[in-house]
Formats: C-alpha cells, sequence, structure tokens
C-alpha cells in the first residue's frame, strides 16, 4: 500500500512541478520533459497493468482539468500508456534501468502518436505537425536521459518503503 | 495459472471501461455541461495548485534570492543613477503629453488606451506541453471576465499576452496568443496592412499572421500591433516582430511569421485590462 501512496505522491509533486514557470526553462530547443509520463512508466512498469492505468488515467484528468484542453485525451492516452507498460513490466524479467530507458523512448513516441490523434479528431489537425516535426523524438530522447537517475531515486525510496 | 488470467480479464475490464470514459469525456467536451464541470472541477483543483506550485517555487527561490541579492546591491546604484537622470526627462515627458492630448482633443481622436487595469500574478501554467495556459491570481473577485485582453511589460514595451477564457472566484486562465486556438486582429505597424495572426503551440511559439494584402511590403524586424478589430484589445499594442514572409506565386494574400515581443519563459506579472468585450463580440467568442 504504502509503495502506492509513495508513486502517488510523485506523480502529484510532478504535476505541480510542470506547473510551474521555472520548468518551461527546462528545456531543448523548446522541447521540455514529460516527469509525469517518466514516473508514470516506471509506477507502471514495477506494480503491474492495474495500478498503471488507474493512476494514467487519474494523473490524465488532472492535467486535462489543469490545462484547460480537451478533457479525457491525456487521460486516454496514459491510461493506454500505463497499461501497456504495466503489461511489459509482467512479461520481462527483471526490473534494470536499460529496460526502462528503451521503454520510456516507446512510450513517449506512443505518447506522441495517440495525443496527436486525438487532437487531430477533436481538436485541430494541425497537432500531428508535433509529431511530424520530430519534437517528439526529441522529447523522448530528453525523457531517456532523465529516466536513469528517477529509477534509481525511485527504486531506492521503494526499498524504503517496502523494508 | 487461472487466478492470473482472471486479473488480467479483470484488467482489460477496466482499462476499456477507462477508455470509454476518456472517450466520452472528449466527445462532449465542447458541450456547456462539460466546460461547466471543466471550470467547477478546476476550482477544486486550484488551491492544491495554487499551495503545490507556491512551496517549489518558494524552495526555488530560496537559493536563487542568496545570489540574486548580491547582484541586486549592484543593480541598485546603477538604478540610483537612472533615476537621477529619469528625474529630469519626466518633466519634459509631462509637458509632451499635455501638449499630446490637448492637440488630440483639438483633432477629436480620443485615446484607445484609456482602460483600467489589473496587476495580476502567474501563479501556475499548464502542465501538459501541448497546452500553454498560463493561471493568475486574480478572478471574479478581482472584476475578472471572460475574454478580457491581458498585456504586459517587458523590456519597457507593453506587449500582449494572450485573453482570459475561464474565470474562477479567485483565479482566471489566460490563453496565451501563441496557443493554436488564438486568432487576434492585427496590423503593421509601419504600412498599417491588416491580418489576423494565429498562434502555432505546440509545434512552434512563433505566431503566423494570414491574409495580409499582397501589396503590402513586409520586411524582417517590421512591427505588429493589435489593430482592434475583432473587439478583444484595443488598437495599437505591440504583438511581435516579423522573422519571415511567404508569398505564393498566386493568391490575394501573403502570410508571415511573427516573433511574439512577449517571453513567456520571464513572465511573472501581467495587466488585465478590464475592459467588458461588447455583447455581439463575446457572443462570437463563445461560438468559436
Amino acid at each position: 500500500m504504502r509503495k502506492y501512496v509513495v508513486f502517488i505522491l510523485l506523480l502529484a509533486f510532478f504535476v505541480f512541478f510542470q506547473s510551474t514557470l521555472f520548468f518551461e526553462k527546462i528545456n531543448l530547443r523548446d522541447v521540455s520533459p514529460d516527469f509525469i509520463l517518466i514516473i508514470l512508466s516506471i509506477a507502471a512498469f514495477l506494480l503491474g497493468p492495474m495500478p498503471g492505468q488507474i493512476m494514467g488515467f487519474g494523473v490524465g484528468l488532472i492535467v486535462d482539468i489543469l490545462s484547460g484542453g480537451l478533457l479525457g485525451m491525456s487521460a486516454f492516452a496514459y491510461t493506454i500508456i500505463g497499461y501497456g507498460v504495466g503489461i511489459v513490466g509482467d512479461i520481462v524479467y527483471g526490473r534494470n534501468i536499460l529496460i526502462s530507458i528503451i521503454l520510456l523512448f516507446f512510450v513517449t513516441i506512443v505518447k506522441g502518436v495517440l495525443l496527436s490523434m486525438l487532437a487531430a479528431m477533436f481538436l485541430e489537425p494541425g497537432y500531428f505537425a508535433y509529431f511530424s516535426q520530430g519534437r517528439i523524438f526529441l522529447e523522448a530522447v530528453i525523457n531517456c536521459l532523465l529516466t536513469p537517475p528517477l529509477f534509481f531515486i525511485i527504486m531506492r525510496v521503494k526499498k524504503m518503503v517496502t523494508v | 495459472m487461472s487466478q492470473a488470467r482472471t486479473a488480467r480479464n479483470k484488467s482489460i475490464l477496466v482499462l476499456i471501461f477507462l477508455l470509454f470514459i476518456s472517450f466520452i469525456l472528449m466527445g462532449v467536451s465542447q458541450s456547456r455541461i462539460t466546460i461547466r464541470f471543466k471550470s467547477v472541477a478546476y476550482g477544486v483543483v486550484y488551491p492544491f495548485q495554487f499551495v503545490g506550485v507556491r512551496s517549489i517555487t518558494l524552495v526555488k527561490e530560496f537559493f536563487s534570492s542568496i545570489e540574486k541579492n548580491k547582484q541586486l546591491k549592484q543593480e541598485l546604484v546603477q538604478v540610483k543613477k537612472m533615476l537621477e537622470q529619469y528625474e529630469k526627462s519626466q518633466y519634459e515627458y509631462e509637458e509632451i503629453k499635455r501638449e499630446n492630448k490637448r492637440l488630440r482633443n483639438l483633432i477629436g481622436i480620443q485615446s484607445d488606451m484609456e482602460y483600467e487595469t489589473v496587476i495580476a500574478e502567474i501563479v501556475a501554467k499548464s502542465p501538459h506541453n501541448y497546452y500553454k495556459t498560463l493561471i493568475v491570481n486574480r478572478g471574479k473577485n478581482s472584476g475578472i471576465e471572460k475574454w478580457m485582453p491581458v498585456v504586459a511589460y517587458q523590456n519597457e514595451t507593453r506587449c500582449v499576452v494572450g485573453k482570459v477564457i475561464d474565470v474562477q472566484q479567485f483565479s482566471a486562465r489566460i490563453q496565451p496568443l501563441i496557443d493554436q486556438s488564438s486568432y487576434i486582429g492585427v496590423m503593421l505597424m509601419e504600412s498599417r496592412y491588416s491580418g489576423i495572426l494565429q498562434g502555432q503551440s505546440p509545434i512552434s511559439d512563433n505566431c503566423l499572421m494570414q491574409y495580409v494584402d499582397r501589396r503590402a511590403e513586409i520586411s524582417y524586424g517590421d512591427l505588429v500591433i493589435t489593430s482592434g478589430m475583432g473587439g478583444v484589445f484595443p488598437k495599437g499594442i505591440i504583438i511581435g516582430e516579423i522573422v519571415s514572409v511567404s508569398k505564393k506565386r498566386y493568391g490575394v494574400f501573403q502570410e508571415a511569421i511573427v516573433k511574439p515581443v512577449v517571453d513567456y519563459g520571464r513572465l511573472e506579472e501581467v495587466y488585465i485590462i478590464t475592459k467588458s468585450t461588447t455583447e455581439n463580440t463575446g457572443r462570437l467568442l463563445e461560438e468559436e
């Protein structure tokens, strides 16, 4: 139970962190990392598909409410990601950093594809360009680079909590 | 084995249920009930966001303030010198202002910028990389209404930030001009040719100026200002400068890319012009 609380608190922290003005300054060529996605993926990878998808839906819905954008768009994408990564976590043996880095790369691309498709369906087709202009690939690389330190910290915290 | 299968089936059922709810929410996102729900939900989440963001910002500011203190002392000396110079020029400025007002009255022109403003602090931004909305700490209690224009002062220039799109009791959401669904009536400061400025975010932080008369000579660095058309923004506020022009071989119009003057990364305070949008304009904006 305590490990769920840790992940929920981490997700809440990063939702607020990504809402701060100085988060805007953490960018590479105007592309910022998605800490929420990283934490969610690590959570789903370690906890499985059920907690992964529920956390994904919850955090996605909060992000949608705070963003003032299309309600349900992030919830949809994060639910799929939470479930998918959870399934991979169930199949793959071992919990090493390398797997989570590779996973994060693909997960970011999947997020980009899903959000672009949903935005094109419900908003304007122009959002597809975020994907086609390569920004999502850059975001994937940034997320991959940030995964090892976060994974390491989370594993440490998880160990402390479960002992 | 069967237990694992049951768990998997259960998680698939939950997945379908959650995706269904998300899809329904997206489908009815533009309906009045959902917009109202979103607004109420945001009102509930806002206090948590406010406290959370403030706490993180305070920790960050504590460390940066130590370094800033040294800089401030040096700046204070410089500012004192500058202030002396400004005081001298202030008298001259007041004289020119009075003369300008008198001459405007003589030729019957009224100032477009005689609006009252409410200063607001930006407390949060959208956590989503796709949306660039900003949250300020002024709401209905400060007389803020939907569609009110928002400006800021950066590098001693008054520039457009965006417009208010949602108002709560103690907070309001601002749609920046770089947002893809933002449209503003603009004109070129020099040649006075008008056009419509559309945001390009999340693709780019620059904006696209459309429907500019083909005859207009646009060059790099030309300033773009609000045209006053559209009923939201008063005329003459600086928006940005031209960074590129695209003139197709055929067609009546040309397009240009505009780099906004406002730097959203450095924005801390904004001024909300407390000018109510005319009833007709408001209705049209609601229908968009």
